[in-house]
């Protein structure tokens, strides 16, 4: 009997004796932190397993007013490359703050896209959510290949085949949106949401032809506090103007900002809510929205649905 | 005796183990002989006739500021030097004496990048291959709508009989 016991033993510590290497293999793996949901889904579509991604940003956060964690200098500290949007849509620059704390390679992703130029309290300011607009994500997605494969030369190749199947999709979600919101017809193709997240979108997808092509919300295109950001009363007013105006048929929140304004602004103007899209972050793990092809078809089908 | 039987059962297995994942790395080490082949007799020409303009790909991975190819041919693997990157429309586009083509099995790769605006199309690419001006393949690879075109054709070479019989 206690031999048998011994047999046993001997292999489970034999077993465990392998445990060392493999824990030493997945050490190895470069580790890439991103500033938001999105671009750590780009980022995974690119290095599959090859790297470990990260995401400062949780699901269903706003990175206009994010306030970074110790927890966060502790990710960017392990980190071999940094990847942020860029045009300020991380509020006071503090993924290039963490990076640059940590003495850590930090890539804009949005280097290279033709910005949307919206005018604010007489300034000229960059949209920063140029994700909406899936060509634009192809920049994104060659800026993040370049940067990999400096960080990985060895699987450069393996990278460059991933982004380009990545690539073809976002060829053919950009097909369908057209094809979905074709369905919609043009007086009613009217995109209100909570803050100026959908500019990209409005001008790719031609909504809200009456406002230059371009989003109209309460909130300006951050939620904090810099210019053009917040709510103001004369915004507020302009945009109650235009849905009684417009007739819009439906009105939309958004999950990383608080749905409080846009629902009393439903309840002023007598329009229904037209549902929940994702805009500055995507959605959880096990959500439709948890990446980004699914986040643009559920926004999509989610706007077709309320206004067609 | 027991902890003597329990050492012996011990070494046993590792040393297995061990064994077992020596040889098996040793296998994975063989190299093998490459494959060579003969190179096709005759002449071989490719040509391409397209429902739509090819255009710059949007999507199209951008790693240096040259720009990606619209159009893409490879047989074998191995990219096909054209003329014009460009394809309007109904023209044709022939490639003659294609180099590359061996005794046997050859695949030809085609792809092309549509225009965005002409998503909701169906697009196509006819593909010809001819042997010595004789037609030898003739094929239509279709794309997904908003999709880039792409398909591989593939043709056998021709064996041509040598002339040099005794009678």
């Amino acid at each position: 009997m206690r031999t048998l016991v011994g047999v046993v033993l001997s292999v489970v510590f034999s077993l465990f004796l392998n445990q060392p290497l493999l824990a030493e293999e997945a050490g190895k793996k470069p580790v890439i932190v991103a500033s938001t949901t999105q671009i750590a889904d780009f980022a995974r579509q690119i290095v599959g397993d090859r790297a470990i991604v990260k995401s400062i940003m949780a699901p269903g956060a706003d990175p206009h007013v994010y306030q970074p964690t110790p927890d966060d200098v502790q990710m960017v500290l392990g980190a071999d490359l940094c990847l942020e949007n860029g045009m300020h849509l991380e509020g006071k620059s503090w993924m290039a703050t963490l990076a640059k704390d940590a003495g850590k390679p930090l890539i804009t992703t949005t280097k290279g896209i033709q910005p949307l130029m919206i005018d604010e309290e007489g300034e000229s300011i960059e949209d920063p959510h140029a994700w909406f607009a899936p060509s634009n994500v192809a920049i994104y997605v060659s800026n993040i290949v370049k940067a990999v494969n400096r960080m990985d030369p060895a699987n450069a190749e393996e990278y460059e085949a991933r982004a380009k199947l990545f690539l073809q999709q976002l060829r053919v979600l950009d097909a369908w949106i057209k094809q979905q919101v074709n369905r919609i017809p043009p007086e009613r193709r009217i995109l209100v949401t909570t803050h100026d997240a959908f500019n990209y979108f409005c001008r790719t997808y031609r909504f809200n032809a009456a406002n230059n092509y371009l989003t109209i919300a309460p909130v300006g295109w951050s939620t904090g506090a810099e210019v053009g950001g917040g709510m103001t009363p004369e915004r507020r007013r302009l945009v109650v103007e235009s849905i009684k105006k417009s007739g819009a048929p439906a009105i939309f929140v958004e999950t990383s900002v608080n749905p409080k304004q846009i629902r009393q602004i439903a309840k002023d103007t007598g329009v229904k809510i037209g549902g929940e899209l994702y805009s500055d972050s995507m959605g959880e793990t096990g959500t439709a929205g948890e990446t980004y092809v699914g986040m643009m078809r559920e926004n999509v089908l989610l706007i077709v649905n309320a206004l067609k | 005796m027991r902890f003597t039987l329990t050492l012996l059962a011990w070494i046993v297995m590792v040393g297995g183990l061990s064994l077992y994942m020596s040889g098996r790395e040793t296998a994975t080490a063989i190299e093998r002989a490459p494959v060579s082949a003969t190179t096709a007799v005759g002449s071989y020409d490719v040509e391409l006739t397209t429902t739509f303009s090819v255009e710059q790909d949007p999507f199209a991975l951008q790693l240096d500021d040259s720009g990606s190819d619209a159009l893409t041919v490879r047989l074998n693997g191995t990219a096909l030097a054209l003329t014009s990157g460009t394809l309007s429309r109904g023209q044709v586009l022939r490639i003659e004496a294609i180099p590359g083509v061996v005794d046997g099995s050859n695949e030809l790769y085609v792809e092309a990048s549509p225009p965005v605006e002409e998503a909701g199309l169906d697009q196509g690419i006819r593909v010809r291959v001819l042997h010595d001006k004789q037609i030898l393949v003739d094929q239509t690879l279709w794309g997904e709508q908003g999709a880039l075109v792409s398909g591989s054709v593939a043709f056998s070479s021709v064996f041509e009989e040598e002339d040099d019989h005794d009678h």
